[in-house]
């Protein structure tokens, strides 16, 4: 065989590796009473290497004075653009640790997107509509997912190895690192949580506007 | 003191929180209970009269001393707002104050509003209902959280009687429904007993400006007598009526109002009847005399009519209102007293500019006008710094009251939200 030839079968024999070596895990998230958790996010604690952060900005829309979505998951580093689509002022802020920032009143698209360089919660809020709250959970790793209304996250291309998963929700009170459980990817195809989770408190804006 | 442990039971987050938590949601205030409020420290230099609040005859909130300037350093006001839900559609909501500054003979800590508050919606129509210790919907300048200004820290003529002077014991129902897209429509009543000395403080003092905060228990002492605008004498009650309509909502509202406590003149002495009010009135520290308004135990037909819009377009706002008080006495006719301004506010990413011009009169007794001047640079939607100052001159009618005067202050002040 020449030796074209023999580099060309180790790299298929490689790139063949490296795609049985990434697989999916599908994570299903309930309550104590079977009920789906949406807005959960699932993501693996810790995955050695460096990830870049994608190019293109997330998006956390402002529309019919809600936060949309809701719970907003992203890799550290990524920018996240803030478009107020309604016809009035808003001034999103987040005190949290994690990122701290005020956009004073806007409307449309405030100059430059937000980047969120460190791993941890960022709670959003605006200054004139008090009920109007969203999350930004920045992650150190891409492995992640958000549940749909079923209760279920599709996390994709998870390199193989033995991981801690971990769970995010805004509806429970205990540190992430009190449910983490361990997986095993390229073995586990699906994974559950069933813990337990406060009502959801979904922001309700006033029955009569006030006086602003 | 209240405020710093207030503080940090806020920051708190149990032991080995992570990074993923959200710390307030983990602090050791439950989820039903919403806490806010704010600290105001602030700077100040004023002109040579005492200010009305401490026996002088100054009309504004700080004065000078002995006849000389003075510089000053005050906390005016550090508040404490508590929000609890109790079901779900209704609440309770509680409001005190603290400040350094207080009238003279009164506590620096006080209830401003107290209430239980309800409301939800009935097909397309919102409704809001609150009992107890009340502000009603008067002013258009205390729209963020602990009725606080945004556009000025010493709000117009008509704010600062608001603040001082006006506070309800009742309860007040608020219907609110879209009429044609993109118009909300608004209609408010309410109806309270206390009240009966309410604008007593106006003929003692005429128009002032200032951002004290009357607590319900406020009293005025002064060297005629004691104000208690909340005691209810006659044992009639008030009531008021407001509409107001929206178009696309922060662009522009008009709103008008009536409000009376419905008093019976000069009753509440003890002999039933009304009794016959000293007249010519004789005001008070900013008008020096002998004589003030009829007497301590005595209830006064105040009724109140106003008007107002605002408009926000892009970063401008601008806030115009007037506002007539109007007394009656039981002989002499009524007497009005009569405030205009006109307030534009500019915001550019964090900083504010404001302006506003007061014109106030009253029947016979005083005529005189304001100005203020206001900057801000916002921190964060927490951490304030501003500067105002503030120029009132007032003309008291001749002949009677032939003197003429005229109060400055400049502020520095530090506003602290949480």
């Amino acid at each position: 065989m020449k030796a074209s030839a023999r580099i060309a079968a180790a790299s298929a024999c490689l790139l063949g590796a490296s795609i049985a070596a990434a697989a999916d895990l599908t994570v299903s998230v309930r309550d104590l009473g079977g009920a789906p958790i949406e807005d959960a996010v699932v993501f693996v604690y810790e995955a050695s290497g460096k990830f870049a952060p994608p190019k293109e900005p997330a998006v956390m829309d402002q529309i019919d004075k809600t936060f949309v979505p809701r719970v907003l998951a992203i890799l550290a580093g990524t920018k996240v653009r803030f478009p107020n689509k309604d016809d009035i002022h808003h001034h999103v802020y987040s005190f949290s640790k994690a990122r701290k920032f005020d956009l004073p009143l806007y409307k449309g698209e405030p100059t430059d997107p937000i980047a969120f360089e460190t791993p941890g919660l960022a709670k959003l809020g605006c200054n004139i509509h008090d009920w109007m709250m969203g999350y930004v959970l920045i992650l150190e790793n891409p492995y992640f997912a958000k549940t749909a209304k079923d209760g279920t996250a599709h996390l994709k291309n998870v390199p193989a190895g033995t991981y801690k998963l971990a769970l995010w929700s805004d509806r429970r009170k205990e540190p992430v690192e009190q449910a983490l459980k361990t997986v095993s990817i390229g073995k586990d195809e699906k994974v559950s949580f069933k813990l337990a989770f406060g009502p959801l408190k979904l922001p309700k804006p006033p029955a009569v506007k006030a006086y602003k | 003191m209240k405020t710093a442990l207030l503080i940090a039971l806020l920051a708190s987050a149990p032991a080995g929180a992570s990074k993923f938590d959200d710390v307030e949601s983990s602090s050791k205030i439950p989820a039903w209970l919403k806490v806010s409020g704010l600290v105001d420290g602030r700077a100040y230099t004023a002109g040579r009269e005492d200010s009305w609040l401490r026996q002088g005859t100054g009309r504004l909130r700080y004065g000078g001393s002995n006849g000389h300037d003075a510089a000053r350093l005050s906390l005016s006001q550090a508040s404490l707002v508590l929000d609890a839900d109790l079901w779900s559609k209704a609440s309770f909501h509680l409001h005190t104050n603290l400040t350094t500054d207080p009238p003279a003979d009164h506590s620096p800590i006080g209830i401003f509003e107290a209430f239980l508050q309800a409301d939800r919606k009935y097909y397309g129509t919102g409704v809001r209902a609150r009992a107890g210790a009340l502000m009603p919907l008067l002013s258009w300048e205390h729209p963020d959280g602990a009725w606080s200004t945004r556009y000025t820290l010493t709000p117009s003529a008509i704010g600062s009687w608001v603040g001082e002077d006006v506070r309800v014991f009742g309860v007040e129902a608020v219907a609110e429904r879209p009429i044609v897209k993109p118009v909300v429509g608004r209609f408010t009543f309410g109806t309270f007993i206390g009240g009966d000395q309410i604008g007593r403080l106006l003929w003692y003092r005429s128009w002032a400006l200032h951002d004290y905060q009357a607590d319900i228990a406020a009293r005025y002492s002064t060297p005629n007598g004691t104000i208690r605008p909340f005691s209810e004498i006659d044992g009639r009650a008030g009531y008021y009526v407001r509409g107001d309509v929206d178009i696309l909502e922060q662009l522009a509202q008009v709103g008008a109002g009536y409000w009376t406590n419905n008093g019976h003149n000069g009753q509440g002495r003890g002999a039933g009847g009304p009794v016959a009010l000293p007249g010519p009135p004789v005001p008070g520290p900013g008008l020096p005399g002998p004589n003030l308004i009829g007497a301590d135990a005595e209830a006064y037909r105040t009724e109140v009519q106003h008007i107002g819009a605002k408009a926000e377009w892009k970063r401008l706002t601008v806030i115009t209102q007037t506002m007539k008080v109007t007394i009656q006495r039981a002989n002499g006719g009524p007497i009005d007293w009569s405030d205009a301004f006109l307030l534009a506010s500019y915001q550019w990413k964090k900083w504010r500019a404001s302006a506003r011009y007061d014109r106030f009169w009253a029947t016979n007794l005083d005529y005189g006008f304001a100005w203020t001047l206001f900057g801000a640079y916002d921190f964060d939607v927490r951490n304030q710094l501003a500067a105002e100052w503030v120029y009132l001159s007032a003309r008291p009618g001749e002949p009677v009251f032939p003197r003429s005067q005229v109060d400055r202050l400049f502020q520095i002040n530090y506003r602290l939200r949480f």
